[in-house]
């Protein structure tokens, strides 16, 4: 699955009432996004051979640089990598199960995927 | 006219002329409550309005200095013993002070509360020994103090210092000001600290929340600076109900005369009701009446009737036996010599009045005898006699003529008074037994005259006297009962014509309140509408991933009916997060001359999505205010470092005995070269180029924080204002600019920076031409070197201001 197919099926899963996925739609979504974007940076890093590197790194150091590899001159780059960060850190704390942690509604992961469809499509036009 | 119009009533002065379909009436009132109660009730006594005001410059509302907070000092009090220090960067930014509950960390905030105020509002509703609990046992005296810098001011200091049992109410408060005493009132901010109050505790928030709609409507009114208008329609509604209580008294008092008036029957009563009845009082009628301009003829009539008076019984008594006297003396004299020679004597005294003129001669009667002076003695002698006896009879004849005459005066005619008594509704009796009286000057003779007076007085006397009893009475009924209407209409009068004058006044108030209630919609809304627009923002941001919108807030009614309408749903947790979107437009207002904002556990029952929300909630606040965060939560400083937000974190630790300690956690310095670091430590992966190309940057904006930081400092303290500063801050873009701004408080003296850093040591000069070209071009150098280089440099920058 391409991050965009992951998005679109994460969209589906908040959007149809079915009993088969009762809660499970939540992480399923949740994970689904999570995937697609951290999966459209690492396809970002692995355009050029220059920050293939930063692909193998940790979410930290990925997050440190993007700013210095995603268009980097353009202030509208600079706002998405910024909304990047705090979906990636969102996305984050939902995805792993720490016992106290709440499941997300459906509005708040669909709020994500705006960030996360929008850096999918940027990532694809660079 | 002393009066200087506010800059709010040239504003709605300004909206108000633009207005054709203005009613100028009640604009005149409105004008006038403006200016005063007594403008205002010399505009309604009708006397010209303070006139057309002079041409109308625009005002804009003055923008107090602003004031940063640089210093918070706390010793002996609540959790905290021994003296604590936090200083803060003066200037916009973010300061996280973190540490676990019971460490003193909310003390902080609100030892700054008191040193601002003299007290602490979130203790207000706790129990007294709470309150009185505020001196810290392990410690035996209390000093509070805390630093500002104020715009062109320079610093200002309050300390408030309490020694042995003294209460925090009686500290001794001093008050520093650019070095020099002065006192809190001297500086203006008690307005600001009740409208804008920058110290937020969180869960007190949440408080007002709930407490109802009026509560929340009034912490946000005092925002909107309309506080005058209140006044104002204070005073309009206080003169106009000044005058209804007029109009109320005057009118009670007509009821309860027009309801007096109906029930006596009295022309008189009668007509002021009528002139009284209808809507519109005719007053001038009543005064006519008042003043006894008309009339009442019926009583007139009736005091005529009374005034007729009958001869006393006894008089006409004497009169008549008066005139039997004379008539039985006469005819008894009538009967005597004297009576019989009346006749004779006259023939005497003529014969002898004619011998006196002829002189001796025959008898002129018989012819025989002789008239001669024997006779003439004789006879002179008998006259004598017969005289006497005829002035007797003549005297009585007098007497019988004079009874008479006093007889018939007494019948005299049936006075015009007593006709027509049957139209006011009386016995008209009396007129047929006068007429009988008064036939007694038609009788032939004396005996008939007094036949019928003495006939006809009895029923007349009887008639005269009933009448007289009904008139008295009807008259007294009559004058009993409106003597004290009169005296009530007379009070009145006066007071109605007030009441009339004063309801025209109601009226005019009422369109000149109704105008004011219009144009304080109008400005709450146009003031209300950015402060809605932010708190809506920050809403959308603290609950960013959620679909509940804030589509709706406004401050509606007026009064008891005063209210914040919110068209939201939510639920108890996200009453804090929707007081946060509601309190930080009121605590960031512009017209607060305080720049820094200090919230109190803002983490706090909040769900874990919305901390990165609030963490871009206060990253963008902190672009233009100083925001002071204290939180015992971990998320939000883990939040923001992920987010690499720039912030400074201290964190507060407790030893025993209140020995609290307070140490720099993080700082951007230390978040740009952390983020350095760690790529350095994974060299290994991303690969040299990426870190060679990264870590540069970073130590760029490591060095680019600490420089900003001092030159935002420096231009502060040389009484730069906030505007200007920021405008500096936007053109000292390339790091020589900051540089030299923050070095020398001026952009153009880049070329003395490097002969600077020299002085410090040559390998700062060469740091700062490294990492100015190295974030461009790339390092080839030890990027551990650098990293270690950057830290030192900035120490010294810092150090430096």
């Amino acid at each position: 699955m391409t991050p965009a197919e992951k998005a679109r099926e994460a969209r589906r899963l908040i959007a149809q009432d079915d009993v088969a996925t009762r809660f499970a739609w939540a992480p399923a979504a949740v994970i689904l996004a999570r995937q697609a974007l951290e999966g459209t940076i690492d396809s970002h890093y692995r355009k050029f051979p220059s920050t293939r590197g930063i692909a193998d790194a940790t979410w930290r150091e990925k997050l440190i640089c993007l700013p210095f590899y995603f268009r980097p001159d353009d202030p509208e780059g600079k706002a998405l990598v910024e909304r990047v960060a705090w979906c990636w850190v969102a996305l984050s704390n939902a995805a792993h199960e720490r016992g106290l942690t709440m499941t997300p509604s459906a509005s708040d992961i669909a709020k994500w995927l705006e960030t996360v469809d929008a850096f999918v499509a940027a990532v694809e036009a660079a | 006219m002393a009066h200087e119009p506010s800059p709010l009533f040239w504003e709605i002065y300004e909206q108000v002329v633009a207005d054709e379909a203005l009613d100028a009436q009640a604009w005149a009132l409105v004008e006038a409550a403006f200016e005063g109660r007594e403008a205002l009730e010399r505009a309604l006594g009708g006397a010209a309005s303070a006139g057309a005001r002079a041409e109308a410059t625009a005002r804009t509302r003055p923008v107090p200095p602003r004031t940063w907070l640089s210093k918070v000092e706390v010793e002996g009090f609540r959790g905290i013993g021994k003296k604590v220090t936090i200083e803060l960067p003066p200037g916009p930014g973010l300061t996280v002070v973190k540490g676990r509950n019971g460490t003193g960390k909310s003390s902080v905030a609100e030892a700054l509360e008191v040193a601002l105020t003299g007290e602490c509002r979130r203790w207000n509703d706790r129990p007294a020994d709470w309150k009185s609990g505020w001196k810290n046992l392990h410690h035996g005296e209390t000093r509070i103090a805390a630093a500002f810098q104020t715009e062109g001011r320079g610093v200002t200091q309050i300390s408030r210092k309490v020694s042995g049992e003294a209460e925090l109410e009686d500290a001794a408060v001093e008050v520093l000001r650019g070095g020099e005493k002065s006192d809190l009132a001297a500086l203006g901010w008690d307005e600001a600290l009740a409208t804008h109050r920058p110290i937020l505790a969180y869960g007190d928030l949440g408080k007002l929340m709930t407490e109802g709609p009026s509560k929340l409507f009034d912490a946000l009114k005092g925002i909107l600076g309309l506080d005058e208008i209140v006044r104002v329609q204070q005073r309009l509604s206080d003169a106009r109900k000044a005058r209804e209580k007029i109009v109320e008294e005057a009118k009670g008092e007509h009821k309860r005369l027009v309801t007096d008036l109906g029930a006596l029957d009295d022309p008189r009563a009668k007509r002021c009701a009528e002139a009284l009845g209808g809507r519109k009082w005719k007053l001038e009628a009543v005064a006519d009446l008042l003043v006894g301009g008309t009339v009442d003829e019926r009583l007139e009539k009736l005091e005529q009737v009374q005034r007729v008076t009958l001869p006393e019984a006894a008089h006409v008594d004497a009169v008549v036996a008066r005139v039997r006297a004379a008539v039985a003396e006469k005819e008894a004299l009538a009967a005597t010599e004297a009576g019989r020679h009346h006749e004779t004597a006259t023939l005497l005294q003529h014969a002898l009045t004619w011998h006196g003129r002829a002189g001796e001669a025959a008898c002129p009667v018989c012819g025989e005898g002789r008239l001669d002076a024997a006779w003439r003695a004789r006879s002179e002698a008998a006259l004598a006699s017969m005289t006497a006896a005829t002035a007797r009879m003549r005297a009585v004849d007098g007497e019988l003529e004079a009874a008479v005459r006093a007889g018939r005066q007494l019948a005299v005619p049936v006075p015009g008074a007593l006709r027509g008594l049957g139209e006011l509704g009386l016995s008209s009796e009396v007129e047929g037994a006068w007429a009988q009286f008064a036939a007694a000057s038609e009788a032939r003779d004396a005996r008939g005259l007094v036949a019928q007076l003495e006939q006809s007085y009895p029923a007349l006397s009887t008639a005269h006297a009933a009448l007289m009893g009904d008139v008295g009475a009807r008259l007294d009924a009559s004058e009993r009962r409106w003597a004290p209407l009169l005296g009530r209409l007379m009070a009145w009068h006066p007071k109605a014509e007030a009441a009339v004058a004063a309801g025209d006044a109601v009226k005019r108030l009422k369109g000149a309140e109704e105008l004011l209630k219009g144009i304080d919609g109008d400005m709450r809304t146009k003031r209300f509408a950015p402060i809605a627009k932010q708190a809506q923002e920050i809403w959308s941001k603290l609950r960013q991933e959620s679909s509940v919108s804030l589509a709706n807030i406004e401050l509606a009614g007026t009064a008891t009916k005063r209210r914040v309408e919110i068209e939201v749903a939510i639920d108890g947790n996200e009453v804090n997060a929707l007081a946060l979107s509601m309190f930080i437009p009121r605590l960031t207002h512009e017209d607060s001359p305080f720049r820094f904002v200090v919230i109190d556990d803002p983490v706090q029952a909040m769900d874990p999505f919305k901390v990165d929300g609030l963490a871009q909630v206060l990253r963008d606040l902190a672009k233009t205010r100083q925001v002071i965060v204290l939180t015992h939560d971990t998320r939000l400083p883990e939040a923001l470092l992920r987010m690499q937000i720039p912030a400074t974190i201290y964190e507060v630790v407790r030893r025993l005995e209140s020995v609290v300690e307070v140490r720099l956690s993080s700082d951007p310095v230390r978040q740009y070269l952390g983020d350095a670091r760690a790529l350095r430590y994974a060299a290994n992966t991303i690969g040299m180029g990426v870190v060679k190309t990264v870590v540069p940057a970073l130590c760029r904006s490591a060095l680019e924080a600490a420089l900003s930081r001092v030159a935002r400092r420096r231009l502060l303290a040389a009484g730069l204002g906030h505007d200007a500063i920021d405008e500096r801050m936007r053109q000292a873009k390339p790091t020589n600019h900051i540089a030299a701004l923050a070095l020398f408080g001026d952009m153009e003296r880049g070329e003395k920076i490097l002969p600077l850093l020299n002085k410090w040591g040559r390998s700062h000069a060469d740091t700062f031409v490294l990492l100015k070209s190295g974030a461009h071009d790339g390092f080839d150098g030890d990027v551990e070197a650098l990293c270690l280089a950057t830290e030192r440099l900035a120490e010294l920058v810092e150090r430096h201001a």
